[in-house]
């Protein structure tokens, strides 16, 4: 309302429509942004923890404690690992039941001696590799590269479809914007034309539309705003009592969400501009 | 002042409404410009205030000819000529004082000077007491006062004036004549639109002609001696 031109007339054409519909898509895109910067959020935690663990599998050949130990030592002297832990027999049943089953490992089944083992944060794990495999024949070091590749491929996954939906709910609202513009402008075509006429400058009578468009975007920015708020408040307190579901707090720093603030402001900066443009445009039509 | 150097005038996409125009008007000057209805003296006066510009030929005013200036610098040209329109143009969602501020609201005037002006001249044009008023609640004389306040509050070098006493009783067109006159007397180029037999006999000393023929518009054109501006109320 401050920002009201005082030339215009104070009730406008889409004075209550225009922040309506702009605040259910600043709503929309909030609402999508606070998903995908959660999914996001869960899978970057999650592989970055999964980046640092790997297996060392001994080849069922030489299964025997000993080997198992020789192992492990040289594992210990190994700079890239920070630990080193062998999975006992059951640890590796559990393991296997999913695919075998419970309790239907025979006793004679060879099964392979599992070392979890961490790696340092920059280990390079080409080289420890092949060492080991040179050291060790028939070892697997099992990295979870495939995963890596996998969250790689979740991420580039949401980022378009966020995007997607994003870039539709701005068109959306663009057509919109522009529709309610140039009924206003239609409307107004005396009073520009007045204004034209008794010197105003193109950019003068632009700014007075501006501002007036300006402010409904601000009203609609800020009405959309407010329930995306409510929401990621509301969510991130559902975290304290469910630690393991995705939801802001849960391992995705409510600091990742300040991307909330953009679309409150791409809506009223784009509504200004609308106007700007739809103005001007008339106005060139002039002489 | 104002020189029309063969200029035809036309709407786009239709006929020449005026064909090669030649006059010119001193600075100072005052003119009626007449011609039947239909004869073109709107748009001739649409082209000298800038609203649209000639198929051919040349308009020179304050030194520029306005055929060629880019859309960029008309608006600050605009502000030197003050327009009465023939439909008044006011804007009905504003007050009388905001209609008849709003040239030097668009020129950036700080609006205490503004203020002041718009009170010394609606008491000027006989309107103090209606300054908070809207235009739809004024009658006929009430608006073309206004209208002609708000023409000349920016202290323009020319005043044009479309049939400003068209559509009102002959004693406030009476009124509204003797306003003009005394910016023309004060130094003011005056052109005003009619076709009011009883003006043109009335102001006959002061005024010259400008005629239309109607037939694409060849100007006669008689002068009367520009008057020596007074100074002082
Ligand atoms: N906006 C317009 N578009 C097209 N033709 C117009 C327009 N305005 C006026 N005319 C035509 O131009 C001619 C002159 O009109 P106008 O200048 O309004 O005459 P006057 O003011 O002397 O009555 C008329 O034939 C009229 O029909
Ligand atoms: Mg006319």
């Amino acid at each position: 309302m401050f920002l009201r031109s005082a030339i215009l007339p104070k009730q406008m054409l889409g004075d209550r429509a225009l922040p309506l519909v702009i605040a259910v898509n600043v709503f929309l895109a909030g609402l999508t942004i606070l998903v995908a910067v959660t999914v996001i959020g869960m899978v970057d935690r999650w592989s970055g923890d999964v980046a640092r663990l790997a297996s060392v599998q001994l080849p069922p050949a030489g299964n025997s404690l000993g080997q198992a130990e020789a192992v492990l030592a040289l594992l210990d002297d190994e700079p890239d690992i920070v630990r080193a832990q062998r999975l006992d027999e059951k640890a590796v049943s559990e393991l296997l039941a999913p695919w075998l089953g419970r309790g239907n490992v025979v006793g004679d089944l060879p099964i392979p001696q599992i070392i979890d083992i961490e790696l340092a944060p920059q280990a390079d794990v080409a080289a420890l590799r092949a060492r080991l495999e040179a050291a060790v024949p028939g070892i697997v070091v099992d990295d979870h590269a495939d995963w890596q590749a996998k969250t790689t491929r979740i991420r580039l996954l949401v980022y378009y479809a966020a995007g997607s939906v994003i870039l539709l709910i701005i068109l959306a609202g663009i057509i919109m914007i522009v529709f309610t513009t140039r009924a206003n402008l239609r409307d107004h075509r005396h009073l520009v034309e007045t204004m034209h006429l008794i010197g105003a400058t193109d950019a003068f009578t632009a700014l007075q539309f501006q501002k007036h468009f300006l402010d409904l975007g601000i009203r609609g920015g800020l009405l959309g705003a407010v329930p995306v708020l409510a929401v990621t408040y509301g969510l991130a307190r559902l975290a304290e009592y469910q630690p393991d579901l995705w939801l802001p707090g849960n391992g995705v720093p409510l600091t990742s969400y300040t991307v909330l603030i953009l679309p409150p402001v791409i809506a009223a900066l784009l509504t200004m501009a609308t106007a700007r443009i739809a103005v001007l445009r008339i106005l060139r039509q002039m002489n | 002042m104002i020189q029309v150097e063969n200029v035809d005038l036309a709407y786009p996409g239709g006929p020449v409404v005026l064909r090669g125009l030649n006059f010119q008007l001193a600075a100072g000057s005052f003119h009626f410009l007449t011609g039947k209805s239909g004869a073109g003296k709107t748009t001739l006066l649409r082209a000298l205030y800038l609203d649209h510009r000639p198929e051919r030929g040349a308009i020179r005013m304050f030194g520029e000819d306005i055929a060629t200036l880019p859309h960029e610098a008309l608006p600050a040209l605009r502000r030197r000529i003050g327009v009465v329109f023939q439909d008044f143009r006011l804007l009905d969602h504003l007050t009388v004082a905001q209609n008849v501020g709003l040239p030097l609201t668009v020129a950036g005037i700080e609006p205490d000077r503004r203020d002041k002006n718009v009170a010394e001249l609606l008491d000027w044009v006989g309107l103090g007491d209606k300054s908070g008023s809207y235009p739809p609640r004024l009658s006929g004389g009430e608006k073309q006062q206004v209208a002609i306040a708000r023409a000349v509050i920016g202290n323009p070098r020319i005043v044009l004036a479309d049939e400003p006493t068209g559509n009102v009783d002959s004693d406030i067109g009476g009124r509204l004549m003797w306003l003009l006159a005394q910016l023309n007397r004060q130094g003011t180029t005056l052109v005003i639109a009619t076709h009011d037999q009883t003006l043109l006999r009335d102001y006959a000393a002061q005024a010259g002609v400008l005629h239309l023929d109607g037939t694409g518009g060849v100007v006669q054109q008689s002068s009367a001696p520009v008057q020596m501006p007074h100074t002082g109320s």
